[in-house]
């Protein structure tokens, strides 16, 4: 139901809660559910009836861990069985994480599969709200929100993007509209702008991307100030500012 | 447009087990449901045994050469073991046919007073309506009366 939808932002500090309004809503000016700004601190002091909500959930200043896996291909149902198989054998304690999957290909014997993942545990908020039966309907990273919401402007096919945010830096490499490497800076400042991209595409090397990135898109960062400390080899281009009032979750 | 989007482990869990208790209810509803659908099955086939059993204990006069066959339904069974039971024994019985509600008695035609009370028994009773009573036959031994009547619960 689009009238019990809400939108739940979830930062260090505070999380943000903010019912979804309709378009009828929004042209009678029928605002009459509110959002709200709350501490992490004072969660007892909820007001809102969280009942028979589905929230969307976005969580800031998360980086997304990405691998490329190759698995013996033996049934479709069994993939989400092998990616918790090898994520405990790397990570060993598995129960603060959260993965999803993309299959890339797959040949008779073996299947590639780009598996995601996130740390959960600055979702544990929402296990106190969820006493109260509510639904999660699917949880996003910031980062990949801000692209998707510039993806009709950007023309390339394998690019870095960026993203500033409240001091935390993003980098995102897309490579066939597949997100390959994700790396997030915190206290960001601007004089060491270029230590940081060399260190990313270092790191897009080591991950394994195979051909060098020429093209980056800067999103809501001062672009004149920066623009001298962009390496020579690439080629750059601003995209603007950004709202995050204008977040369509898709 | 690059989609990916994440639940967290516990609720994936949370969800299975309700679905799980669901599940469960379910199929102790189903089993619950089953046995109940056995016990009429059960119940039935032993109340056509009895039934079966008690037609017979009577003694019927019927003619010779006529054969004594009942078996199935059980609303045919009910219905022939009222009849019976409301038959004197002074009569002789030709033939009894029974369907279902439906009977249809012949008997050989005697003396009319005899069936006159006969036939006033059987509409006081209140268990049978009856529909069609004809004579048939010439004025020698041969005449036998049909009764046709229908069962009323």
């Amino acid at each position: 139901m689009i009238n019990n939808r809400a939108l739940v932002y979830i930062n260090k500090e505070y999380l943000i809660y903010k019912p979804f309004v309709s378009r009828i809503e929004k042209l009678l000016n029928l605002n009459k559910k509110e959002g709200f700004k709350l501490k992490l601190k004072d969660l007892n002091n909820l007001k809102v009836n969280l009942n028979k909500k589905t929230l969307s959930v976005i969580v800031e200043g998360e980086e997304v861990y990405i691998k490329l896996f190759k698995f013996p291909n033996k049934s479709k149902y069994k993939i989400y069985e092998m990616i918790n198989n090898e994520l405990e054998y790397k990570f060993k304690n598995i129960d603060n994480i959260m993965f999803t999957y993309k299959i890339l290909g797959s040949t008779k014997k073996e299947i590639d599969v780009l598996v995601f993942c996130m740390n959960s545990s600055r979702l544990d908020v929402l296990k106190k709200l969820l006493d109260k039966h509510v639904d999660i309907r699917a949880v996003y990273p910031l980062q990949v929100c801000a692209l998707n919401s510039c993806k009709k402007t950007i023309e390339e096919n394998k690019y870095i993007f960026t993203f500033l945010y409240e001091n935390n830096l993003y980098f995102l490499a897309c490579v066939n509209n597949n997100l390959m490497c994700n790396s997030v800076v915190e206290n960001f400042k601007t004089c060491e702008l270029k230590d940081e991209i060399n260190r990313f595409t270092n790191k897009c090397i080591s991950s394994g991307i195979d051909s060098q990135i020429n093209k980056i898109y800067f999103l809501n960062v001062p672009y004149k100030e920066i623009e001298e400390y962009i390496p020579k080899k690439f080629k750059s281009e601003d995209l603007g500012e950004f709202d995050i009032n204008e977040i369509g979750v898709f | 447009m690059i989609n990916i989007a994440f639940i967290p482990k516990w609720y994936i869990e949370e969800r299975q087990r309700k679905k799980h208790k669901k599940l469960k209810i379910l199929i102790c509803l189903m089993f619950i449901f089953n046995l109940c659908c056995l016990d009429y099955i059960l119940w039935n086939k032993y109340k056509i045994r009895c039934l079966e059993e008690k037609i017979k204990t009577y003694d019927l006069d019927i003619e010779k050469g006529s054969k004594k066959e009942f078996f199935g339904n059980k609303d045919s069974l009910i219905s022939l073991e009222k009849i019976i039971e409301k038959l004197p024994n002074y009569i002789k019985v030709k033939s009894i046919n029974v369907e279902g509600k439906k009977v249809d008695i012949k008997l050989n035609f005697e003396n009319e007073d005899k069936y006159l009370d006969l036939i006033k028994a059987l509409e006081k009773s209140g268990i049978f309506n009856l529909i069609n009573v004809s004579i048939i036959g010439n004025e020698s031994s041969n005449r036998y009366i049909d009764i046709e009547m229908e069962r009323k619960k």
